[in-house]
């Protein structure tokens, strides 16, 4: 049974011009600890198919299985414990509470969820090269160096997906190779799963799977595609 | 519990980040309380004081036993009631005695150990000023002398002052007791020394119920006799409304911080609307959410409730003055404490503040609830929203008036009278905005076209309105509590001011009349001090069943013919003195009027020895805090029907040989008085009795009108707290603008002329809505209650005293704000462009 | 206040006068001085206001050894020394055999060593307080008066002059009379509020002159008091309470005493039982704490026909059993303030053969009089039963935060 199935998703927004489309009947499945990049144009719809994913909006029909559960079928209570628990989300812009210093911050949700492992976290830091900015605030960091305690925020309690989306997005090229490399890596020993949006070949082409969303619908694309 | 642990700490981290906001936040809270508080102390403060004016270093003197011949009492008699258990009464000698200069001085002089005390026992308490006054009641004695008076004698401490007759009084030791008044206290036997004498002039009787007063007059010698004090002025009726009015207007200024809060609440939140979205990506439930910030509320109205009684406490301290009686320097600090420490004020207190959190708090978390959570609100976001947010106020606002307006004409309980003022109050408040963005656009209209730069200034409003929205209310109502407070005790003083010199025009008030008074008028004539008289009549009797007071007067005595008039018939005071007719006109106080319902010219009913007899109504005279009926009567036409009339009162005009002769033609009166027989204790001043009614008074407006501009202030702190919040989140924005070409006067404009407009507009609505209060409780909730009204005074000068102070208030935030803008623009020059 | 080295060096070596009082003459103290601002700081030290006692004033009369005791003239007041009082307690029951008490005092204090005794000029001070336990609650009140003027006084015979004179003691209404020259038979009467006390006092037995012949010694230092007491006063009366009338009969306690010279430096407070027992005989005991810890024991043992013996130090074993706090001021709670006592005692006199518990009959039976302390019924177990009277004074007061 695959983590994440989903079919026949579609969703659109309604203002005052009319209807606009998203997503038209997208679907596609992922299993446990596999990745795959999402591609597209800008207002493809990439991010709200992470959002519908994330039970962080309302799919207009289709259905979204996780885990053999329907998102669709839980209130908000609900799905806030399965973001707690089962998933995490990465962004672009990096989503740091801004009063809490760094340390706090990586363990914030591990902490929610009550799932902790000290040797992981080690791990995580060393990795990430964070040993030395725990104690500072945010703000204090460079943008690298912020997505990177993003990123160790999201996979310390092993989530089983990890959701990203341009998640080097506002780093420059270099430190976005470096930090996609050991996002990767991370990733894997985590034995999260992982869908991530990017614009970037480069990026995508970390990952196990590679799919084009065009005209609200996916598509597969092959590593030679494109 | 982990979660909501980690919630909070993420919630709260903010404020140990941004600390200020945290000031921000528990500023309106604290004001809140604050102000209530103090409010309370204040009005028990005054309250107390009314009833402490009236007696004799904090004794309160309810009756007063005279001998019924003759000026004095024998000490044996006062020592049998004590001995026979009257412990409320106590020993009083009044003097006048004369300084080398001629001055005349006041002496008054009891034993500070028969005094009696609040639990009724007899008791001594120690002044809190460490003073032994062992030296007191001792030989060579004390004089305590009022610390004005001892400057104006030029005395210092220890000095004995030299009398005309060669006698000194007592060292002198200066006391700074506002119960004193001018007068010089000795101890009973420094007094017998010092007059060569040996007997009392008159027992003063604490408070006693009215079975211990029969027993008191049963137990009287018959040469002595128990009266009633009468008070020449009844302050504590006369303040009750003023009070009431108080309270309205303090439940006013917590409206106030209600807002405050409301505002502060939503910017807290709005602030930290970036953690909220994180915590919730991160899986946390809206529960916990509430949990956490119901939690937050709970500490925040702990910690504001506390710091709002200390404020509160600190503030009645500061703007109470050391009243504290003689015998209890401490007085005042203890009352406040003991007011303020009660389980119930600190209950309500408490209370008070997290229930108006947790209105605040309400909708926004409604708001959070509804929103999904990726898309953030935005403030700028909003103000396309602020048009229906706009029309729905505007239309509960005119539900509100309307309500108002219903309600109005059924108004017959002050507590009603307080919905209606709230209604009216939170109607006007809801109709703001609506008001602003109106403002706004007229003023867009009108700006011409050839000056984009300024219609761009003008339309930048529609941007700052959603965020300033609740910010401004809460400073209209400020500013109605502000002027609505000026211009009602502005009224209130000045009537009574006004209404005190028409009232006590006589220079001197005898208490009764006496056979000696015949003589003494013959030599004031003679002498030339005197210029004029009014012996007046008096009895009790009952009309509606109430008890009434009926008063004959003289028609040609200089005060009956200044009488102050409400209401009256055309020629009133000339159909008054005519007594010729069947159904002769009678003047009543404006009591009869409101309470009683009796229309001018309308009919009275009284009874007299001769059956009942009809009088007619040809006037309603202002008579300020009188709980019971009154009428006046030409003298002749009382002794008429009711021969059984006594006299009362004499007042005698002294006559005022030149200007600043004043002090030697009252000096020849009292003089004069003190030879004819009269005890210094049969007579009050007309300046005495003033200073007496005002003093207490000055000291309430004074304080008052403090508590209002603190309001201010605070409502001043949560307008610039919005401009705060729309800058941190407009400085991409204004980045923009520089990057444009924009100059700094320019963007100091952009704030200032919007924000001008808009402060105008509320300054406006609230000197309207001020003074309606101010006439809805003068003419409507005074009436109801007391039956009386006064005139209402309309100042300009507190109008504008109050744009000055509006002006300043927006001056002062622009330039905070340009000055943040100034040092953060820099930085959001720097990011522009980078992401959006 | 003077002190000073001399001073301290002369208070130490002054004797002590007795206990009871004590309290009260400090009230005085306080009350004439004014030397503490009473409202709220004067109640937070009592050890404090102690110090007014500590100090000498010269120019009274001294307490010398050997002094004849003449009575009745000694029943009256004695203006050459400086504190002198008139000190009444009694244990009662009522008709349901429910325990009452009720405790009368009055305080002479001259001001100045040269007495003026007429006028409103005289420097005689007068103040008394008086309780009454009833088995359910402790009133208390407190007045004061000034001498020379009639409102309070001590009226006595001489055999000199007024030998006639019958025996009065009063201020205000609160009088305690007697027909003859002889304070017994009497009647005592007061009111506190609307509880009205009635009672009449008779005594047949000898007055009782405490310490060395009436010379109360009161610490190894040598101060002393005056000192003499009627233990045996047989009481019957009424007591009026909340409306109802309650016939009272029991037993009476008199403490006459007089002293010029104040506390000992190191003297923080007192300890003090009067106590009837069930056999008829009474014993009186006291403790003067001294902050050294080597207190002053003291009393006396009398039996039913008014037979003494004088108690030494060495005699009497004292011995607290438990300490209770008792809060004053329960309805005012910004005035409300708190105070550890010993409210349950051992008392044993090996020389006797004597060994007694003592309770407090309950422990709200605080006098909360400018001047603070405890004062009211005890009950006795052990060696006999009995009903009597204790008082504690220099216990520190807490104000509660």
């Amino acid at each position: 049974m695959p983590l994440l199935d989903i079919t026949d998703l579609t969703k659109s927004y309604a203002h005052a011009e009319g209807v606009t489309p998203v997503l038209d009947r997208v679907g596609f499945s992922l299993k446990a600890g596999e990745s795959a990049a999402l591609r597209g144009e800008s207002g493809s719809g990439k991010s709200t198919l992470l959002h519908l994913i994330a039970g962080l909006d309302e799919a207009d029909s289709g259905v979204i299985h996780f885990d053999g559960q329907a998102i669709q079928s839980l209130n908000e209570q609900e799905r806030a414990k399965l973001r707690r628990d089962r998933l995490s989300l990465v962004f672009q812009q990096f989503h740091l509470i801004s009063t809490l210093p760094v340390l706090d911050n990586i363990r914030f949700q591990a902490a929610l969820c009550g799932r902790y492992d000290e040797m992981f976290e080690q791990e995580l830091l060393g990795k990430l090269g964070l040993q030395d900015q725990l104690h500072k605030y945010p703000h204090q960091l460079s943008g690298g160096q912020q997505q990177r305690v993003a990123i160790a925020r999201a996979l310390l309690h092993k989530p089983a997906l990890v959701l990203a989306d341009e998640p080097t997005g506002n780093l420059d090229e270099q430190s976005s190779l470096q930090v996609m490399s050991l996002f990767k890596d991370l990733v894997q020993q985590a034995g999260s799963a992982l869908l991530m949006v990017t614009h970037s070949r480069e990026m995508a082409n970390y990952l196990d799977h590679q799919w084009w969303l065009q005209h609200h619908t996916l598509s597969l694309l092959s590593a030679s595609d494109d | 519990m982990t979660e909501l642990r980690w919630t909070l700490r993420a919630l709260l981290s903010h404020y140990w980040r941004h600390p200020w906001q945290a000031l921000f936040l528990l500023s309106g809270l604290v004001a809140g309380v604050a102000l209530w508080s103090a409010v309370q102390v204040i009005n028990a403060h005054a309250k107390a004081s009314y009833e402490q004016a009236d007696s004799l270093l904090g004794a309160q003197r309810e009756y007063t036993i005279y001998p019924k011949q003759g000026t004095s009492i024998k000490q044996a008699s006062y020592i049998k009631l004590r001995r026979q258990g009257f412990t409320e009464i106590f020993p009083v000698i009044e003097a006048r005695v004369e300084t080398q200069q001629g001055m005349l001085l006041s002496i008054i002089a009891t034993d500070l150990f028969a005094l009696p005390t609040e639990s009724g026992s007899t008791g001594v308490a120690v002044a809190g000023d460490n003073r032994a006054w062992l030296d007191f009641i001792q030989p060579p004695y004390q004089a305590w002398i009022p610390e004005a008076l001892a400057n104006q004698l030029d005395l210092i401490q220890g000095q004995q002052l030299l009398l005309k007759n060669g006698d000194l009084l007592p060292p002198t030791v200066i006391r700074s007791d506002a119960q004193q008044g001018w007068q010089i206290l000795l101890d009973i036997g420094a007094a017998q020394a010092l007059l060569s004498r040996d007997t009392l002039d008159y027992l003063a009787v604490g408070p006693v119920d009215d079975e211990r007063r029969q027993a008191l007059e049963e137990a009287l010698p018959a040469s002595l006799s128990l009266v009633k004090n009468q008070q020449a002025l009844n302050l504590t009726q006369l303040t009750d409304s003023l009070h009431t009015n108080l309270s309205a207007m303090s439940l006013l200024s917590f409206a106030v911080g209600l807002f405050i809060v409301f505002n502060a609440v939503r910017f807290s939140l709005w602030y930290r609307q970036q953690t909220v979205k994180n915590l919730r990506l991160m899986g946390v439930g809206l529960n916990t959410l509430a949990v956490a910030l119901l939690l937050e509320a709970l500490l925040w109205s702990v910690i504001a409730a506390s710091a709002g009684l200390l404020a509160g406490y600190a503030i009645s301290l500061k703007l109470l003055p050391t009243l504290g009686s003689m015998m209890d320097g401490l007085y005042g600090a203890k009352m406040s404490s003991e007011l303020l420490l009660k389980p119930t004020t600190v209950f309500i207190a408490w209370a008070m503040t997290l229930i108006g959190l947790l209105f605040a708090l309400s909708l926004p978390m409604w708001q959070v609830s509804k929103q999904s959570v990726i898309h953030g609100s935005q403030l700028s976001s909003k103000w396309r929203q602020d048009k229906v947010s706009r029309k729905q106020l505007g239309i509960l606002s005119v539900m509100l008036g309307l309500a108002a307006a219903l309600l109005y004409p059924f108004i017959d309980s002050v507590l009603m009278g307080f919905v209606l003022l709230g209604l009216i109050l939170f109607s006007a408040a809801w109709l703001l905005p609506y008001l602003l963005a109106s403002g706004l656009a007229a003023v867009s209209k009108v700006t011409p076209k050839q000056r984009p730069l300024l219609r761009w200034m003008i339309s930048d409003g529609w941007a700052q309105l959603p965020t300033l929205r609740t910010a401004m209310m809460a400073l209209l109502l400020a500013l109605t509590c502000n002027f609505g407070v000026e211009t009602l005790i502005g009224s209130f003083r000045t009537s009574f001011t006004d209404w005190l010199s028409q009232r006590l025009t006589a220079d001197i008030y005898l208490r009764e009349q006496r056979p000696e008074i015949a003589a003494l008028i013959a030599e004031g004539k003679s002498t030339g001090w005197l210029s004029d008289t009014h012996a007046r009549m008096e009895m009790s009797t009952y009309w509606q069943n109430r008890p009434a007071d009926l008063r004959g007067l003289v028609p040609t005595a200089p005060d009956t013919q200044t009488l102050p008039l409400a209401k009256a018939i055309p020629q009133a005071m000339q159909l008054w003195n005519e007594s010729d007719h069947s159904e002769p006109w009678i003047l009543a106080n404006e009591q009869v009027h409101y309470l009683a319902g009796i229309p001018l010219g309308g009919s009275i009913t009284l009874d007299t020895v001769n059956g009942p007899q009809v009088f007619k109504v040809a006037g309603f005279f202002y008579d300020y805090g009188n709980a019971r009926y009154q009428f006046y009567l030409p003298r002749q036409m009382l002794l008429k029907h009711w021969p059984q009339a006594r006299d009362s009162g004499i007042a005698l005009w002294v006559n005022h040989l030149a200007e600043g002769e004043k002090n030697t033609s009252m000096s020849m009166a009292e003089k004069a008085m003190l030879k004819a027989g009269f005890a210094p204790g049969d007579w009050i001043t007309q300046s005495r009795l003033r200073a007496v009614a005002m003093d207490i008074f000055e000291r309430t407006f004074t304080i008052t009108l403090a508590m209002n501009t603190l309001t201010l202030i605070v409502a001043g702190l949560a307008l610039l707290t919005s401009l705060m919040a729309i800058l941190q989140e407009r400085l991409p924005q204004f980045a923009g603008w520089s990057a444009l070409g924009v100059n700094r006067w320019e963007q100091l404009m952009v704030i200032l002329i919007p924000l001008l407009l808009f402060v105008t507009i509320s300054w406006l609505l609230a000197v309207s809505l001020g003074a309606l209060l101010s006439w809805l409780l003068i003419h409507k909730l005074n009436v109801m209650s007391f039956g009386w009204s006064m005139p209402m005074l309309w100042q300009a000068t507190p109008a504008l005293a109050l744009a000055v102070l509006c002006l300043s208030l927006v001056l002062f935030s622009v330039a905070v704000t340009h000055w943040r803008l100034r040092s953060q623009l820099p930085k959001a020059l720097a990011q522009l462009g980078s992401t959006g | 206040m003077n002190v000073n080295v001399t001073c301290d060096t002369l208070a130490i070596n002054q004797p002590l006068s007795r206990t009871k009082g004590y309290s009260l003459c400090l009230l005085l103290w306080l009350v004439m001085g004014a030397l503490v601002p009473l409202l709220g700081h004067a109640e937070d030290d009592t050890s404090d206001a102690y110090q007014v006692l500590r100090q000498q004033v010269d120019g009274f009369a001294e307490v010398t050894p050997d002094r004849p005791f003449v009575f009745p003239d000694d029943h009256g007041p004695h203006p050459d020394y400086r504190i002198e009082w008139w000190y009444i307690t009694a244990n009662l029951q009522d008709e349901q055999g429910k325990d009452w008490g009720i405790q009368w005092t009055l305080f002479r204090q001259s001001m100045d060593a040269k007495p003026v005794l007429r006028g409103w000029e005289s420097n005689q001070l007068w103040m008394a307080h008086a309780a009454v336990s009833s088995p359910h609650e402790h009133q208390y009140a407190e007045r004061f008066a000034r001498g020379g003027i009639g409102q309070a006084g001590v009226l006595s015979a001489n055999r000199r002059r007024n030998y006639q004179q019958p025996f009065e003691v009063w201020l205000d209404d609160w009088v305690w009379k007697s027909q003859t020259a002889s304070p017994f038979p009497s009647t005592l009467s007061y009111n506190i509020g609307d509880t009205e006390v009635r009672l009449n006092m008779r005594s047949s037995t000898p007055w009782v002159l405490q310490g060395n012949n009436g010379f109360s010694q009161k610490s190894g230092k040598g101060q002393a008091s005056y000192y003499y007491s009627q233990p045996h006063i047989q009481v019957e009366g009424t007591i009026s309470h909340q409306g109802q009338h309650h016939q009272l009969t029991g037993h009476a306690w008199l403490d006459r005493e007089w002293s010029s010279q104040p506390l000992a430096k190191e003297q923080k407070g007192w300890d003090w039982f009067s106590l009837h027992l069930e056999s008829g005989d009474a014993v009186m005991v006291y403790r003067l704490r001294q902050t050294d810890g080597k207190h002053w024991l003291s009393g006396s043992w009398i039996d039913t026909k008014g037979n003494s013996v004088s108690l030494a130090s060495t005699d009497i074993l004292l011995r607290e059993k438990d300490y209770r706090w008792v809060i004053v001021n329960q309805d005012k709670p910004s005035q409300a303030k708190k105070v550890k006592l010993p409210l349950s005692w051992e008392i044993e006199i090996p020389r006797l053969d004597k060994r007694w518990q003592v309770d407090s009959l309950y422990d709200q039976q605080w006098m909360n009089t400018q001047f603070p302390y405890w004062e009211g019924i005890v009950k006795v177990q052990g060696s006999d039963t009995g009903m009597g009277y204790m008082e504690l004074t220099g216990y520190p007061v807490e104000i509660i935060r």
